[in-house]
């Protein structure tokens, strides 16, 4: 497996207040890493870091050429703005990429995650879930190796959830581009992920969701948050199932 | 006075409109991002700030115009800076550096004999008096500007929408932004001299207001928002030199009328 980023060592302060301490991570080519962790825990900041939007205080972040080009990152934020006092669609959103997608581009991404027939619509009449498939797509555009997700599905209902992960998975077929992200649905991310990343600071444990689900300090992390979680995930994590019909 | 005799850039009326309407050039688009960005606060308080910077300019040596337009785009550099880490709300830092520059302008004016300064012309202009080479300066620069604002128009879009992805795509956001803030540091300079430091903002951002009211997309908003502003200024212009009513006040006035009456006709659509 090729290397695409490797995070060494990295420590970051903010104010008095330490955020993370020396953590390292290595992500490679066509891995699906997810990021979990308590609240405070840095997992967004531990992000930024890897997007280099952030600079760490002690540390650094290194990205590996694949081929003859650098590493590709295409990112999808929470959200952005989009206020009612700016007149802007979604076509005219996407085209604002910096390679200035040509119409046919834009219009083949706006297909793939189905958004073709809202590409008149205005950004602030997006749905939280429509406007994360625009940035989905937007991300898409600049054709990257590596897409880095910050919670995904946050504020998107289950059935939402499980549409988006397996729209993923569909994409990744297509688009062959590997996966971090950060997120709080624990079961629909486990039962997508190759690698599991428990953060609180420090990485606590990371491997297979097998491994880490079973790993008492994932299990102490998340029983401390809220009690009765861990039954929760235990259940939860091993339930897979196989679309056989969509909605 | 015929029509020809309004628009003739050598009468004292005409140059004042010429003056005007180039600077609609920079202060149409100007305002829509200051609308979108939600920076009508923060080009206030760089409007404040422009008589101290007029000052530093005359007492430096490097003339007026630079000197609002140096000053107000390093406190412009200063207040993105801050405004980023803060323990205070940005809406209290910039009142209270708004209003102390502003204090500060106001009590050198006073000690200084050697500055001759006009306080009511800073605070609402005086576009009627606008000197030769002013009004020449006001050509030049705005015509850079609008260059400037067409050349990175689709970066200045991406800082409005999400700044993160751009820097990822693989704009430069650190330089857009100071560019940004430049050409914002130019717009207040020039409306300062003709409008007036306490009005500038409105020429700012109530004909984009206006505009939004029409608008289905960024281009038009920027294009309908520069009609606007120079209805407002043919007419503000006319009605100030034909019942005698200052100037600035009178096309800030017709800018507010426009927005009334843009609102009731979308009231009315709907």
């Amino acid at each position: 497996m090729k290397n695409l980023l490797a995070i060494n060592n990295v420590s970051h302060k903010i104010g008095k207040k330490n955020i993370l301490q020396k953590v390292s991570l290595n992500l490679y080519e066509k891995e699906i890493v997810t990021i979990v962790g308590p609240n405070g825990a840095g997992k967004t900041t531990l992000l930024l870091i890897a997007l280099g939007l952030i600079k760490p205080s002690s540390g650094s972040v290194k990205r590996y050429f694949l081929g003859d080009s650098l590493l590709r990152i295409g990112y999808v934020p929470q959200s952005i703005n989009r206020d009612s006092t700016m007149p802007i669609n979604v076509f005219e959103f996407m085209r604002l990429s910096k390679n200035t997608p040509s119409k046919k581009e834009v219009i083949n991404l706006l297909t793939a995650v189905g958004l073709t027939q809202l590409q008149k619509s205005s950004l602030n009449d997006l749905s939280g879930g429509e406007l994360r498939r625009v940035l989905f797509a937007r991300a898409l555009l600049n054709n990257p190796h590596l897409l880095v997700l910050d919670e995904p599905t946050a504020g998107v209902d289950v059935s939402g959830q499980e549409f988006f992960y397996h729209q993923l998975n569909e994409l990744r077929k297509q688009f062959h581009f590997s996966i971090l992200m950060v997120s709080h649905d624990l079961h629909l991310v486990m039962s997508a992920t190759d690698r599991v990343v428990c953060l609180n600071g420090h990485i606590c444990c990371q491997g297979k969701p097998s491994q880490v689900v079973n790993n008492p300090r994932y299990q102490n992390l998340f029983i401390n948050e809220s009690m009765g979680q861990t039954e929760k995930i235990s259940e939860l994590a091993f339930y897979q199932h196989n679309h056989d019909h969509t909605h | 006075m015929t029509i020809s005799e309004f628009f003739n850039p050598t009468s004292f009326i005409g140059q004042a409109l010429w003056a005007l309407l180039f600077l609609s050039f920079l202060t149409a688009p100007m305002g829509c991002f200051v609308v979108w960005r939600k920076l009508s606060y923060f080009g206030a308080t760089l409007a404040h700030s422009a008589l101290l910077g007029a000052i530093l300019g005359l007492l430096t040596g490097v003339g007026m115009l630079a000197g609002v337009i140096g000053f107000t785009s390093i406190l412009a550099m200063g207040l993105s800076f801050w405004l980023n880490n803060r323990f205070l709300s940005s809406d209290t830092i910039l009142g209270f550096i708004a209003h102390l520059s502003l204090a500060i302008g106001v009590i050198l004016v006073s000690i200084m004999d050697g500055l001759r300064i006009d306080l009511m012309a800073y605070l609402f202009g005086n576009v009627l008096s606008i000197s030769s080479p002013m009004f020449y300066a006001t050509l030049g620069i705005s015509m850079i500007g609008l260059l400037i604002i067409c050349f990175y128009w689709r970066g200045f879009v991406n800082l409005a929408t999400q700044r993160d992805i751009a820097h990822i795509e693989g704009f430069a956001t650190k330089r857009l932004e100071l560019m940004f803030l430049v050409v914002l540091s130019m717009t207040i300079a020039l409306g300062m001299l003709s409008i007036g430091v306490l009005l500038i903002i409105s020429m700012l951002i109530i004909p984009a207001a206006t505009a939004r009211v029409f608008s289905r997309s960024l281009i038009q908003m920027a294009v309908l928002t520069w009609f606007l502003s120079v209805i407002s200024i043919i007419s503000g212009m006319a009605l100030s030199y034909s019942i005698d009513f200052p100037a600035g006040p009178t096309i800030v006035v017709c800018a507010g009328v426009l927005f009334i009456l843009a609102n009731a006709i979308g009231f009315a659509r709907k």
